[in-house]
């Protein structure tokens, strides 16, 4: 609507401008290096655009040199409104080649009606589709909420970028660059961090701080504040941050030390292979700004936790300007970041949570990038669309048909490998992922180091039979499925599943749950069969194993346990040797390829629909956008 | 004075209500299969932090023992803390029911200005064209769900014409919300005396307004529409006819009148209904009003949440009622209090 009314504005400026314009007499020489021009009495910028462009429509030309000079030259005045500019003012006009490029600049977009609001062309809109849940890096483990958290947090270290990946769903559309830009998850680079290093036995890190680095109160991040962050979670005892530190070898406060204002320690007992990892973690190894947040602590919440679920102190790229719960985040760039000023101005997350309006609001370009579009959507509403590009990442995701395996039957192997025969893979990739999704060759997912193809399992009905004659259950058994609601996903899998599983006599009952009813029966581990799936942030077998797989992890849904697998993990994550820890966790990934606790269905892709116009994304394993590196 | 002492008596009636709303709805949030703690500690979380955080929550304790801390903390004006939008359900209300205030009232103004007349020409003329239409109105808005209905409307308005703004929240992006007063974006921009603000908050809020309109014209269209024509065919009017009156102040003097009776009861009911929050309107217009925060407090189980919409609706529809029965007295004589 403002845009129409701001073009109907200028309309009725430029013919009013056009009736003396006409009858001035021939224009003056334009001069090629452009020139400065007092206004006049009756003075409009598409007049002046007409005499001395000799184009009407030229005029943001004007308005955009002007602009750009009065940055440096202060004899200049701004012109905040196109259709405002005052008797005295003194403004450029561009010579023909610049105001060609600023025409060009300009693209048809047209200028905010006010001067404080944000350039379109510096302003990312991100439409996701649930409500936020909260900022505070030690606790936070949503995906959206996580993605926020990194891009107002800093972390210790950071994964290096490498390009060659092949990003782009349709490549003829990309237009602009290509996406190929990916984190190498191999190689670190300090971040907060100017330099790291650890002693010869791998005990003792060292991480030298950059200085100078601000937090958005102004305070100046120290090694205390890296400290802070650490010891409050490690103190809280709870929330997933400490958990991960707990990887990382990290459980006592007194591990972390503060050496001066900018050397900060870590001390382990063992070496650890995960540390670094996990200080990467963008969604919860952010530091925090101690002294802000210590103000808050009350003796009801002396980790100011709940003040910290809605306030960010970072010193990330973007700082929060507003929040507005269930409606909208907004965020803004970090102009003394250390980094450098993001290039894109303004970050808007509006919550859209109809997938339907945020395809619509894409194909339009109401937004730049939408989050959750439907697969079918991704593949044929958008090839072809004009203006819209789907970048498509291998990620380390892993969709898993879980058994409990201490329940019969399937606490017998034969009929784990029966089930994990008797899926059809390649229909689920074609129906469910719409061909974005690989295959999987075992627990450890694609871009994980020291993946092996463990998984034996293909399409291969026959077999499955013989299995399960083998285990006593020709006939079949009575099976309930459970899945999550509001997964569209894993409803298909299961439809698919239950229509395959009932050739073998298996009768399976599809029971779709609550979010909430599967956290606690998942927590209590009575999912007896369901559909589950996992995505590592830290892209290290290791981190698999102790999430998902070690007879302890919390997330081992499928009461699985092996003590060698146990025993391999923990020798792999103080193990410094590579080739040994090739053969540990190649050893531990053999075993459970063997013991099949999970059939594992496909490897998803993360995808991301977004304009065009939209540069520069680099995908990160822990799916998250970083902001900072977006151009338009 | 004794339209003050019944409304006095109602008020006092109000009291028990609330609190068997309030005792009905924490049960059944509670009977509901699965517990908040597990969304609130996250899927990482090990037993031992499940246990910390329940006994924090206080989700250890008897749920009669529970029922009576809660019920104490609202008497004290405390609706508890919403953790999936991470402040205290009061809060939220605040700053969700305005929208949904303005967005209710204005369906039902195009309601009342589209469907009342649509019903009583459709009732006085049987059988015409403006019948005809009126009926296929009144099927067509009954019967069509207000998802499919709003995502053609976008289809249509905004993304073949253009006309309208994004579906995507109540006022444009780009546009500086005006100072809060009141809370409805109309009405602030009114105050603050900002054109523009109005201008884009009136265009976002006409496609998700006629898609919350549609049904309630269908059932206010045929309502005024059967009770129009039942008066028409009463003894009264006969005999204001016979007497020789004109036929118009027959119509719209006397008949009008009495018919106007039960579609006010369910004028009541459907503003009602719309404030209560209309879900599916909020959530496909990207809308955050008491709708959208209702489905995400029961999605996210968020007890506290669930229970402050009740209790909300609840009160929002012990006052309609109430205002509904003064309404009678006002338009029928024969009423009193």
């Amino acid at each position: 609507m403002t845009k129409r009314f701001v073009n109907f504005a200028i309309l009725v400026a430029l013919l009013i401008a056009l009736v003396p314009g006409a009858a001035m007499a021939a224009p003056p020489p334009q001069e090629e290096e452009g020139q400065t021009y007092v206004i006049q009495k009756d003075d409009w910028l598409s007049k002046l655009a007409e005499k001395y462009l000799g184009d009407v429509e030229a005029w943001p030309a004007i308005l955009l040199a002007t602009n750009k000079m009065a940055e440096t030259d202060p004899e200049l005045n701004r012109i905040d409104y196109a259709d405002i500019v005052e008797v005295g003012w003194m403004v450029w006009i561009p010579g023909d080649a610049e105001a060609e490029e600023l025409l060009a600049e300009y693209r048809g977009e047209v200028l905010p009606a006010e001067a404080t609001e944000a350039d379109p062309g510096q302003t990312l809109i991100v439409a996701v589709p649930g409500d936020l849940e909260g900022w505070d890096p030690a606790t936070s483990t949503y995906f959206t909420s996580n993605e926020m958290i990194q891009t107002l947090y800093d972390r210790l270290v950071e994964y290096e970028v490498k390009e060659g990946a092949d990003g782009n769903l349709y490549p003829a559309q990309a237009g602009g660059t290509v996406d190929n830009r990916y984190a190498d998850t191999t190689k670190f680079k300090g971040m907060l961090a100017e330099t790291y290093g650890v002693s010869d036995d791998g005990l003792t890190w060292t991480f030298n701080l950059r200085e100078g680095v601000k937090f958005s109160s102004g305070n100046e991040l120290t090694a205390a504040d890296v400290e802070y962050s650490f010891d409050r979670s490690l103190n809280m005892g709870k929330g997933i941050l400490n958990t991960m530190l707990s990887f990382a070898g990290i459980t006592d406060p007194a591990q972390t030390v503060v050496v001066d204002d900018y050397t900060f320690q870590i001390q382990l007992e063992e070496p650890n292979n995960l540390l670094l990892h996990i200080l990467s973690l963008g969604s919860n190894s952010g530091v925090l700004d101690s002294q802000v947040v210590e103000a808050q602590v009350t003796p009801d919440d002396p980790y100011a936790e709940k003040w910290l679920r809605n306030h960010v102190v970072g010193s990330g790229p973007y700082v929060m300007e507003k929040y507005e719960p269930g409606n909208q985040v907004v965020y803004v760039a970090n102009e003394d970041y250390w980094k450098g000023a993001p290039t894109l101005k303004k970050v808007i997350y509006k919550t859209v949570p109809s997938a339907q309006t945020r395809l619509t609001l894409l194909l339009n370009g109401a937004i730049d990038i939408a989050y959750d579009i439907p697969g079918q959507d991704l593949t044929n509403t958008l090839n072809g669309a004009e203006g819209v590009k789907v970048v498509s990442f291998p990620a380390p995701s892993t969709t898993v048909f879980f058994t409990n395996n201490t329940v019969a039957p399937y606490d017998d192997v034969k009929v784990r490998k029966a089930l994990c025969y008797a899926v059809p893979y390649e229909a689920l990739i074609d129906n469910v992922l719409y061909g974005l999704g690989k295959p999987a060759l075992g627990p450890v997912a694609y871009g994980v180091a020291y993946q092996k193809a463990v998984n034996e399992c293909t399409y291969d009905p026959e077999k499955a039979k013989a299995l399960l004659a083998e285990a006593g259950l020709s006939d079949g058994f009575d099976m309930t499925l459970t899945y999550r609601e509001g997964r569209p996903e894993e409803e298909m899998t299961a439809v698919f599943l239950q229509a395959e599983l009932a050739n073998y006599g298996i009768n399976v009952e599809l029971e779709k749950i609550q979010t909430a009813a599967w956290s606690e029966r998942r927590s209590a581990k009575t999912i007896i069969a369901g559909l589950d799936g996992y995505t590592p942030y830290a892209p290290d077998p290791t981190y698999v194993m102790n999430f998902w797989y070690i007879t302890d992890a919390v997330l081992n849904t499928w009461v699985y346990s092996n003590p060698r697998v146990d025993e391999l993990t923990a020798m792999s994550v103080v193990e410094p040797d590579p080739a040994k820890i090739e053969a540990y966790i190649g050893e531990a990934q053999t075993i459970i390829g063997e013991e099949q606790p999970v059939a594992w269905l496909f490897n998803p892709n993360w995808n991301l629909a977004m304009r065009n116009n939209v540069q520069g994304y680099i995908f990160y394993p822990d799916r998250a956008t970083r902001h900072h590196v977006l151009y338009k | 004075m004794r339209l003050l002492v019944y409304i006095t008596k109602r008020l006092l009636l109000v009291i028990p209500t609330l609190i068997g709303v309030s005792f009905v709805c924490f049960a059944l949030v509670r009977v509901l299969p699965g517990n908040p703690v597990y969304f609130i500690v996250g899927p990482y979380a090990t037993e031992e932090e499940i246990a910390k955080v329940k006994t924090e929550l206080g989700f250890d304790r008897p749920i009669p023992e529970q029922y009576l801390i809660y019920l104490d903390n609202v008497l004290h004006g405390d609706l508890g803390y919403a953790w999936h939008t991470s402040q205290p359900v009061a809060d939220d209300i605040k700053q969700r029911l305005p929208l949904t205030i303005e967005l209710a009232t204005i369906s039902l103004i195009i309601t009342l200005i589209v469907a009342v007349p649509l019903g009583v020409i459709s009732a006085v003329q049987r059988g015409s064209w403006v019948d005809n239409i009126a009926r296929v109105v009144a099927v067509v808005g009954v019967s069509m769900p207000m998802f499919w209905s709003g995502l053609l409307l976008i289809y249509m308005f905004f993304y073949k014409l253009d006309w309208a703004p994004p579906p995507m929240g109540a006022i444009d992006l780009l546009i500086e919300a005006p100072p809060r007063v009141t809370g409805m974006i109309l009405l602030d921009s009114l105050i603050s005396g900002n054109w523009e603000a109005f201008g884009s908050a009136i265009s976002h809020l006409v496609l998700p307004a006629i898609t919350l309109a549609l049904p309630m014209i269908g059932s206010i269209t045929r309502m005024t529409r059967s009770s129009m024509a039942e008066v028409l065919h009463s003894d009264y009017v006969r005999t204001a006819t016979a007497f020789g009156l004109p036929r118009r102040t027959v119509i719209y003097r006397d008949a009008l009148q009495n018919a106007l009776l039960p579609v006010v009861t369910m004028i009541g009911v459907l503003y009602g209904f719309a404030l209560g929050g209309a879900v599916l309107v909020e959530m496909i217009f990207g809308l955050t009003g008491m709708g959208s925060y209702s489905f995400g407090s029961i999605m996210n189980l968020d007890y506290a949440g669930v229970q402050g919409v009740v209790l909300l609706v609840a009160i929002i529809f012990v006052i309609i009622n109430l205002l509904v029965d003064i309404t009678y007295a006002i338009i029928d004589p024969r009423i009193s209090y």
